[in-house]
């Protein structure tokens, strides 16, 4: 746990709210120690607040732990309160005149505080819960909408295949057809054309032709040349090793990877360029999308993205790990966001 | 008169025998046989040795592009032509790079399907000029990309000459009457030079001139 930590420490450093529940804590020492700290008595220290002591030193103490395990998380919120408790109790024991009070106010603390802490954590993991029944729902729609798909290319456009065959074929066979039959007849194939070429549309909606019959790297290449064309951004697609293919499954949430990380960066991030690359390794398969984007704040981990409103990434998140995926994020203000994913096959 | 031998690789069986039943009523065609998988149309090819496969794009065992490329590396001097229901650029890129000849839409006319196939056995191109300027255009910014082909024996004067009017897409026809030749004259050319570059058809032969960049893209319609 310790190395862990300490290997966060220059994220947690950088992060804004750390120094928030810094602050917090500052003022709740300093109310609750004024003589110690200040040289100025209590009194007339709450007086100007225009509160009563307590009032204060009970709002400070709950502070920095419901603010903690808000933007940290669980341990974070339940750590602040230690410490919260540390700056009341020596005052309680040692100062007050009163130290069944302050004691019972220090239980009061415990339980208000973490409450609250579980209550965050319950919310956070009900959040978590929400979103991979979203995704599962999404993944079991997307089997089915390509299986309909797939029949509909197996099935009906063969049969509207043969319907333009017979026909010709009938055309080509009888000679004594009139001119207005051969119109009629022309006229019948055309639209027997038309309608094949409708269903074949409607199949396109259903699923992905060219990832399925191609695979991914084709399936890609359409994609960004597709959003170059559309977005204006110039989206540049690089492989590099020897290309392979995959199971139907993991080529498809590849690409749903790579769709999502680039219509992120084309809703939010206001890049010019954009880069794909897939590299096949030997043993595996590193998927990278890379914008040069205005980037944004990596303030914690990916545990914590709904809070700060990037739902996108999430799904990524638990499409990589769906099929043993890792995800990497790299992302600086100003500076362009970088999304990998890393496959072990 | 030798009949062009069509094998058909398509696992729609009701789609294969329709155009199976067109291909045995013209009088210089005959289907020597029917495949329904890419494995299958591999073997046959080496069973049967027709002059043109005619290939679905997916197929199961074995995809078309797949089946494409092996056959071309065993038998280099059998076309193929590919159907495809799609014809987005990667379809047409992954195919024409497989050594495919050329391609037709699945749904497109029977008849426009025997007009290629005799297109092809005769030399001449079955691309669309468009189509061809794309691949193209791809082809040289994905050089890196490409292997190089087999080392053919050299072309002869006439037969370059001839080779790059083909790649400005115009018809025997008129490159007969460019050169001064016969038709006949400048079919013996094309003749040679596939046997030559191990290619079976227009659309190859100007591929394979691209990679080694006899001519390039300005030389192109």
């Amino acid at each position: 746990m310790a190395p862990h930590i300490l290997s966060r420490v220059p994220k947690i450093i950088s992060n804004p709210h750390f120094w928030i529940v810094l602050a917090l804590f500052a003022v709740g020492i300093v109310i609750h120690y004024p003589q110690q700290i200040l040289s100025i008595s209590s009194d007339s220290l709450l007086s100007f607040l225009g509160l009563t002591r307590h009032t204060m030193e009970r709002v400070l103490s709950l502070t920095p732990a419901i603010y903690a395990g808000l933007f940290f998380g669980l341990k974070a919120g339940l750590a602040s309160l230690a410490g919260s408790l540390l700056i009341i109790l020596p005052r309680a024991i040692f100062i007050s005149s009163s130290p069944l009070d302050a004691l019972l106010e220090s239980v009061g603390i415990i339980l208000i505080g973490g409450l609250a802490n579980l209550w965050f954590e319950q919310h956070r993991k009900e959040n978590e819960r929400h979103q991979q029944l979203l995704l599962r729902l999404e993944a079991a729609q997307e089997e089915e909408r390509r299986r309909i798909g797939r029949e509909l290319h197996d099935g009906t456009t063969q049969d509207l295949v043969t319907l333009l065959h017979q026909m010709e074929k009938f055309t080509s066979i009888t000679d004594y057809l009139s001119p207005q039959d051969a119109t009629l007849l022309e006229e019948l194939w055309q639209q027997t054309s038309k309608t094949l070429d409708e269903v074949r549309r409607f199949i396109q909606d259903l699923r992905l032709p060219i990832l399925d019959d191609l695979g991914l790297v084709p399936a890609l290449e359409w994609l960004t040349s597709d959003l170059t064309k559309q977005s204006g951004i110039a989206v540049d697609m690089a492989v590099l090793g020897p290309v392979r293919r995959f199971p139907h499954e993991i080529e498809l949430v590849l690409f749903r990877i790579a769709q999502e990380a680039l219509r992120n960066m084309w809703k939010h991030s206001e890049a010019s360029r954009a880069w794909v690359t897939v590299e096949f390794g030997d043993d595996k398969t590193i998927l990278t999308v890379k914008d040069n984007g205005k980037g944004f704040e990596l303030t914690k981990s990916i545990d914590y993205l709904p809070l700060s409103g990037k739902l996108g990434l999430i799904g990524i998140q638990e499409r990589a790990q769906r099929i043993g995926g890792k995800l990497t994020l790299q992302s600086k203000p100003g500076k362009g966001t970088t999304v990998t994913v890393e496959v072990p096959i | 008169m030798d009949k062009i031998k069509v094998l058909l690789a398509e696992d729609h069986t009701i789609v294969r025998k329709g155009i199976s039943e067109f291909v045995q009523r013209e009088p210089d065609m005959e289907v020597v046989g029917e495949v329904g998988d890419g494995e299958e149309a591999i073997k046959m090819t080496a069973e049967l040795q027709p002059d043109i496969v005619v290939m679905d794009i997916v197929m199961p065992n074995l995809n078309g592009i797949e089946a494409t490329k092996r056959i071309k590396e065993l038998y280099p001097s059998v076309a193929v032509l590919i159907l495809t229901a799609y014809d987005y650029d990667q379809y047409i890129f992954a195919l024409l790079e497989a050594g495919a000849a050329g391609y037709l839409m699945k749904g497109a006319r029977v008849s426009e399907l025997i007009d290629a196939i005799r297109a092809v056995y005769a030399g001449e191109s079955v691309l669309h000029p468009v189509i061809a300027r794309r691949v193209i255009d791809r082809m040289i910014s994905l050089a890196p990309k490409f292997s190089e082909p087999q080392e053919a024996e050299a072309l002869s004067g006439r037969e370059m000459e001839v080779l790059k009017l083909t790649a400005k897409g115009i018809s025997n026809k008129e490159i007969a009457e460019q050169l001064f030749l016969s038709q006949r004259t400048v079919q013996a050319h094309l003749g040679s030079i596939f046997n030559k570059l191990g290619v079976a058809s227009r659309t190859e032969a100007v591929l394979y001139g691209l990679r080694r960049g006899w001519f390039t893209m300005k030389d192109l319609p």
